[in-house]
């Protein structure tokens, strides 16, 4: 084996890092999405560095009078916006594609898309029956599957290895996320009341965007 | 919002520290076995065929559910049952836009806000368990189980039901009977005695006089009755309709006679006349099998001339006199039916007894073409029995359950005739006190009569202090609630259920689940014994199964092949029955008779004693010297004349007519203004109450309700079609109903649709239409209107490309209008008055 040379390995270090970068902002939008604000996460959000309205890259993933509530009362409210938008009863924001898509029947050929695709690259759904996910199609679960598969990336062992999963994850955006995804981050966004409602599909919005770019070039 | 590599790096970070906890998100694994060369494309596996029991709406059809890897993909009927026999309707098709509904109630839910503002957080069921436990348990332990009220719609678990509410101890069990089919099911009831059920024999049929039933689009039996009528029409049997709607049902009749409202009674009294007069009858049959004479009865109906029925019903003298004569000369093949028209009146109890007894008077009751029944209406309980230990029935009284008021509401033990009428008005009168209420598959602050104030009592916590709703869509009444529960769907859970057979055997029939329930999703039969347990007090001790398979095992143990039998087949028919034709016919055997008494002036038969009343029981009646089982009334006969009723109205100081007659609904009787009309109502062959308007597949085929009016009352009104209207409802004047002083019940707008299938006196109405809360598909419409709540600018799914379809709330007009003698709703009889807006 040839060895690399410095820039190669620089390369490999940015995409390493840019990997991760994904990584972590589906795996946030996946959590965000997947189910309600807890204890864990509030706190996390609160320490963040990114909370208040006030901060200065326009970001805010927790509101300042939430952030000054008790944390059981913060909980509470967070809860009952995460149900207005993606539980209901009719909800602002049906969280899945099938939906989104104008399907009639929950899950429909949108979740099969997404069921194929998890064949195709041997991952497996585990968690959606314990955060009782009705449908594969639901927006946290592509979100999750980018998370991994970005993750598998910034970890792979080699180039083809780390091509392989960067390869998989531009088939999902192709199929699976940017047809729909956009379009609803920004109807969350624009409809949720509280924060992170807003500020994270804002922020997904905008990868999808560097997603999308990326792909043309 | 741009992001750059730094943003995305900073975020990045932050994001990574938010998501980082272990547990926070486990979604997607790598699997561990290798497959990635064997899927091609296509979803792999088997389609597998579960039978199972639609539940779309009422009938109980008979599926069979096609589920490929877990998802059902379509639902065909089921040959098996013998019932519906292969046959499904438009709704059981649509099971999967039920089931898939993308708006449907998944999780359970806790209101955060006040009661009725929408606001909800989702809890786990641990929580709904301990906070329903908890005030349950409160409610037994004061010794006041009856302040526990159960609110029922279509209820097809009726054992669960039942085992729950008998072992918490509390009689306040509200159906909807008298919203149904009390007048009906009374009538016969205290007719022949044996059932509450005709199941006229259509398919071998050759006469049917039907009085306003909608067979085709909405009966109880609707896919079982189309399908035999349909046979018997292929076999030449002719159908003719009375109604004040050119219904599908009036459209697949031989003939349609538009009548008034209310005037059903007085026409079957006329073909009564015709039929006495013309000896058209068969007065051997008569006089030996009902309780009053043929000269006497024809004494009876003199006065009811064709003429008069004509000037009161519309109907021309000579068809009355024509059809009444053909329908005795086709008998005994020949037969009527009448649910949810006849009897939905004012006057509806004596309309049906009258209809009932011209069967008697041609001589067709249980006859091979005729006028049938099956004592059963359901499986036979006692080849079936329900598993031991049973709970005793409650001691404690419900004021609102057992209403006196009407003496033969709660007259039939085990009937259930329950006033569910006046429900909600009693309530805001404070006749009885409710900490709890659990509402089950039922919107009744949107399908009860006087919806507003079914919402009024519902959101008042002085009047129900606790209400929690189990269903499987959110509905105007989940608004009100503080829990909401997440109900299964029909495809998603067990019963053991059958209906009363057209067939005339009975049979027993297994719904199971075709797919793992969705989300959060639990049965009554899952949450009751978890609730028990909770509650204890002994509740527990009636729930000894683990798995509500365990408990089907053991009620499927007469089954040949027991419950594995029922998976694979769906229905199970006795092969040692036969058809109920003419069961009174029957002779009792030397053993039936060894210890009997007979009656020497009356022949009644009896054997042993009542337990609790201490009077002989009645086994038979001698009829020309041979000892026959006879009818299962007091007298072994065909009632024509009731004394029970004249007894039981006396008990509540009223008067009733032992025979049936004309009652003109006094509202009609006093005559109609010029914009007055009488408001009809009617429901679509797609639609089943609340529970199919969230269907994406059913809202598409029909999703508006604009009120038919006869072009001749528009032009009188200067109405064109299409135009806006302002429709103003009265309660009756009528002092034997609760507030009948004809004060204004409510006001709606809506626009008219000209059509001459409408009686020029009448203005029809649906239901089926003007929700506001029932997820978007259900409440689609965005014409103003004045439905409470309704809410123009929540977001639509994109499909609904009817979403300004016109949709009115009729019960919004519709005032609790009570039948003085059973409490049966009177559907057909509101006065309204219409302005052109």
């Amino acid at each position: 084996m040839t060895p690399s040379s410095a820039s190669e390995r620089s390369e490999r270090h940015v995409a390493r890092i840019d990997a991760a970068a994904r990584r972590d902002l589906y795996a946030l939008g996946a959590r965000i999405f997947a189910v309600e604000v807890d204890g864990e996460l509030l706190r996390r959000l609160a320490s963040s560095g990114l909370a208040g309205a006030g901060h200065p890259d326009g970001l805010g993933l927790l509101d300042d009078d939430i952030a000054s509530l008790d944390e059981h009362d913060a909980i509470e409210e967070l809860a009952a916006e995460y149900c207005r938008l993606f539980i209901g009863p009719h909800p602002t924001c049906p969280p899945y594609a099938s939906t989104q898509r104008g399907e009639a029947l929950l899950g429909g050929r949108a979740g099969a898309r997404v069921l194929g695709f998890l064949e195709r690259h041997g991952l497996e759904l585990t968690g959606c029956a314990a955060l009782h996910i009705a449908s594969p199609d639901h927006v946290a679960v592509p979100l999750a599957v980018l998370a991994t598969l970005y993750a598998e990336a910034a970890a792979a062992p080699d180039e083809t290895s780390a091509a392989a999963a960067w390869s998989a994850a531009q088939e999902l955006l192709v199929q699976s996320v940017l047809p729909w995804m956009p379009g609803y981050l920004a109807t969350v966004a624009s409809s949720a009341r509280r924060e992170p409602y807003r500020s994270v599909p804002r922020l997904l919005a905008a990868l999808l965007e560097e997603e999308r770019d990326g792909l043309a070039r | 919002m741009k992001l750059d590599r730094r943003d995305f790096l900073k975020i990045g970070m932050v994001a990574s520290a938010a998501v980082a906890a272990p547990g926070l998100l486990h979604l997607v694994a790598r699997k561990t076995y290798p497959n990635r060369t064997a899927w091609q494309g296509k979803t792999v596996g088997d389609v597998k065929h579960i039978p199972s029991m639609c539940q779309a709406c009422t009938t109980a059809c008979g599926i069979i559910a096609h589920v490929k890897d877990g998802r059902l993909l379509t639902v065909s009927g089921n040959p098996a049952d013998p019932n519906s026999r292969g046959a499904i309707c438009a709704k059981g098709a649509a099971s999967p836009s039920i089931l898939y509904d993308p708006y449907r109630v998944l999780h359970p839910l806790k209101r955060v806000g006040k009661r009725g503002e929408g606001k909800w957080k989702r809890i786990t069921w641990e929580e709904a368990y301990a906070e329903i436990a908890d005030k349950l348990k409160k409610i037994r332990e004061s010794g006041h189980p009856e302040e526990f009220a159960f609110q029922q719609g279509r209820n097809r678990s009726a054992d669960a039901v039942n085992r729950f509410l008998d072992a918490f101890g509390t009689p306040s069990h509200f159906n909807h009977r008298a919203l149904c089919s009390a007048n009906r099911r009374s009538a016969i009831l205290s007719t022949i005695g044996d059932t509450d059920w005709d199941l006229g024999d259509f398919e071998n049929t050759q006469y049917v006089l039907n009085f306003g039933c909608n067979w085709a689009e909405a009966h109880q039996g609707h896919i079982p009755i189309a399908t035999r009528m349909m046979k018997g029409r292929e076999r030449g049997a002719k159908i003719v309709t009375f109604e004040a709607r050119l219904s599908n049902t009036a459209a697949l009749s031989d003939e349609w006679f538009c009548v008034k409202p209310g005037t059903d009674g007085v026409i079957a009294l006329a073909m009564a006349h015709v039929i006495c007069s013309e000896g058209l009858w068969d007065k051997a049959w008569f006089d030996t099998w009902s309780n009053y004479s043929a000269d006497d009865y024809a004494a009876h109906v003199a006065q009811y001339t064709p003429e008069r029925a004509a000037a009161e019903s519309g109907v021309p003298a000579d068809a009355i006199r024509r059809i009444a004569r053909e329908f005795a000369g086709a008998a005994p093949r020949s037969t009527t039916i009448c649910a949810r028209g006849s009897h939905a009146h004012r006057n509806g109890y004596y309309n049906d007894r009258a209809i009932t007894i011209l069967n008697a008077l041609v001589g067709n009751m249980g006859y091979v073409g005729g006028w049938c029944w099956h004592p059963l209406s359901g499986f036979d309980k006692k080849q079936h029995p329900e598993p031991e230990p049973i709970p005793p029935k409650p001691t404690a009284k419900s004021v609102i359950a057992d209403a006196k008021d009407w003496p033969l509401a709660n007259a039939y033990p085990g009937f259930g005739m329950k006033v569910g009428t006046i429900v909600y008005l009693w309530i805001k009168e404070k006749k009885q006190k409710l900490s709890a209420m659990m509402t089950y598959n039922t919107d009744q602050a949107w399908s009860w009569p006087e919806m507003g104030l079914v919402q009024e009592v519902l959101k008042d916590e002085t009047l129900i202090p606790f209400h929690f709703c189990l269903d499987v869509m959110y509905s105007e009444t989940a608004q009100l609630a503080d829990i909401i529960l997440p109900w299964t769907t029909y495809l998603e859970r067990w019963d053991i259920d059958a209906r009363p057979s057209l067939g005339l055997v009975d049979y027993v029939g297994l719904r199971q689940p075709v797919v793992k329930p969705l989300g959060e999703s639990k049965d009554i039969r899952e949450i009751f014994p978890e609730l028990a347990r909770r509650i204890g007090g002994g509740m527990e001790k009636y729930y000894p199964w683990k798995t509500t398979e365990e408990y089907l095992e053991a009620y499927f143990k007469n089954v040949p092949g027991g419950f594995n039998y029922m998976k694979k087949h769906g229905a199970w028919v006795d092969p040692k029955k036969k058809p109920n034709y003419v069961p009174y016919l029957k002779q009792l055997s030397s053993a039936d008779l060894e210890g009997s008494t007979t009656d020497p002036a009356t022949g009644i038969i009896t054997k042993g004693e009542d337990p609790k009343t201490k009077k002989p029981i009645a086994i038979g009646i001698m009829i020309n010297g041979i000892a026959r089982v006879g009818f299962k009334t007091p007298s072994r006969k065909v009632e024509v004349f009731s004394k029970f009723l004249v007894d039981k109205g006396q008990s509540v100081g009223k008067t009733f007519s032992p025979l049936p007659i004309y009652s003109p609904i006094p509202d009609h009787e006093l005559g109609l203004t010029d914009d007055q009309l009488i408001m009809i109502s009617f429901k679509w062959n797609v639609h089943n109450a609340h529970r199919t308007m969230q269907s994406m597949w059913l809202q598409e085929i029909q999703h508006s309700n604009p009120a038919w009016v006869n072009p001749a009352t528009a032009s009188r009104l200067g109405l064109k079609d299409g135009d806006w209207v302002e429709v103003t409802s009265y309660r009756p004047r009528d002092a034997l109903v609760p507030h009948g002083d004809g004060s204004v019940c409510g006001t709606v707008k809506t626009r008219v649709r000209l059509t001459e299938g409408v009686h020029p006196q009448v203005i029809a109405m649906s239901h089926n239409s003007g929700r506001w809360a029932g997820g978007p598909v259900a409440a689609h419409a965005d014409e103003p209107s004045n439905v409470p709540g309704f809410d123009a600018d929540a977001p639509r799914p994109s499909g609904v490309w009817w979403k300004n379809a016109l949709s009115v709330a009729q019960n919004n007009l519709m005032p609790v209008y009570p039948d003085p003698i059973t409490g049966q709703q009177a559907y057909h009889d509101t006065i309204v008055r219409l302005r052109k807006v």
